[in-house]
């Protein structure tokens, strides 16, 4: 059986909204001064650091991982089977893909070991969250 | 698993997982030593990055155990995926790309920042190769009883 297209797009697209909530809330909170240490750091001015055009990318990538969690969930399905723990099981590929390579970056002076463990646990919460929200959606 | 095709072989799975470490690993170590020297050492300098921490032993074994990490997780990706999309080498690259396509769009957002475009798009043509390569032959090792012989 071929995977519904469509729902992969409208799945994406709940999953990149929740992603998306859920980043902003993160950033504004938790994870702001580990971002303006990040910043500084890499020699970004402020105004830089709180401009759309340095949030735009991220907004786009939340939604980007939305439909491939989403495809990756319904590709999955048949071996999986359909529901939560499978949702979780693909928002988890991408995470550690992005997660493991930060960890190298991290072991090479990138950032500090805090900002990586504060930064991979909050987006954990995202990921699972945003999984759920747009798998729910996928049906066949 | 809770799906209706069958199991995963985890001795297969370890085993192409592996085998697709090694093979990124390679693939790092020539990209990461021979081609991108110099911009690597470009970027370090342009972010005031420790060169001692950079060439250490704890982030050379860091980098490995991703390498691993990432070979395991794309076989794992390829077996259970392969129930609905088939098995073999077109389902390895999609299991690679489902792994790749994460790690550059969340690298491009740092891009501007860490990296210069040049770097990033140079390194991200590299990492691609090396995933296809490790996900290939991990996908070359992993079959399940099932499977016909060829």
């Amino acid at each position: 059986m071929a995977i519904n297209a469509g729902k992969v797009i409208a799945g994406g697209l709940v999953g990149g909204v929740v992603a998306n909530v859920i980043d902003f809330i993160w950033n504004t909170t938790v994870m702001k001064a580990d971002m303006v240490d990040l910043g500084k750091r890499f020699g970004m001015p402020d105004e830089a650091l709180n401009s759309f055009a340095t949030a735009a990318p991220w907004l786009i990538v939340d939604f980007i991982f939305g439909f491939v969690i989403v495809f990756t969930y319904a590709a999955m399905r048949p071996r999986l089977g359909p529901g939560p723990k499978t949702a979780m099981i693909a928002g988890l590929m991408p995470y550690i893909a992005v997660t493991a390579v930060l960890w190298g970056f991290q072991s090479m002076g990138m950032m500090p070991m805090a900002s990586f463990v504060k930064g991979s646990a909050t987006a954990l919460v995202t990921t699972i969250v945003g999984s759920l929200a747009g798998c729910a959606v996928y049906s066949e | 698993m809770n799906g209706d095709r069958g199991k995963f072989d985890i001795g297969k799975l370890v085993a192409g997982g592996i085998l697709a470490g090694v093979v990124m690993n390679i693939c790092d170590y020539v990209s990461s030593n021979f081609i991108l020297v110099n911009d690597w050492d470009r970027v370090a300098r342009l972010r005031n990055m420790d060169m001692a921490v950079l060439g250490g032993t704890a982030s050379l074994v860091t980098n490995i155990a991703v390498d691993f990490a990432l070979g395991f997780l794309i076989v794992f990706i390829y077996a259970a995926i392969r129930p609905r999309m088939g098995r073999g080498p077109a389902t390895a690259t999609v299991a690679a790309f489902l792994a790749f396509l994460p790690e550059a769009l969340y690298m491009a957002t740092l891009a501007s920042a860490f990296y210069t475009w040049d770097v990033y798009v140079r390194s991200q043509a590299l990492m691609l190769v090396s995933y296809l390569a490790g996900g290939i032959s991990g996908a070359w090792i992993y079959s399940e009883p099932e499977d016909d012989p060829d």
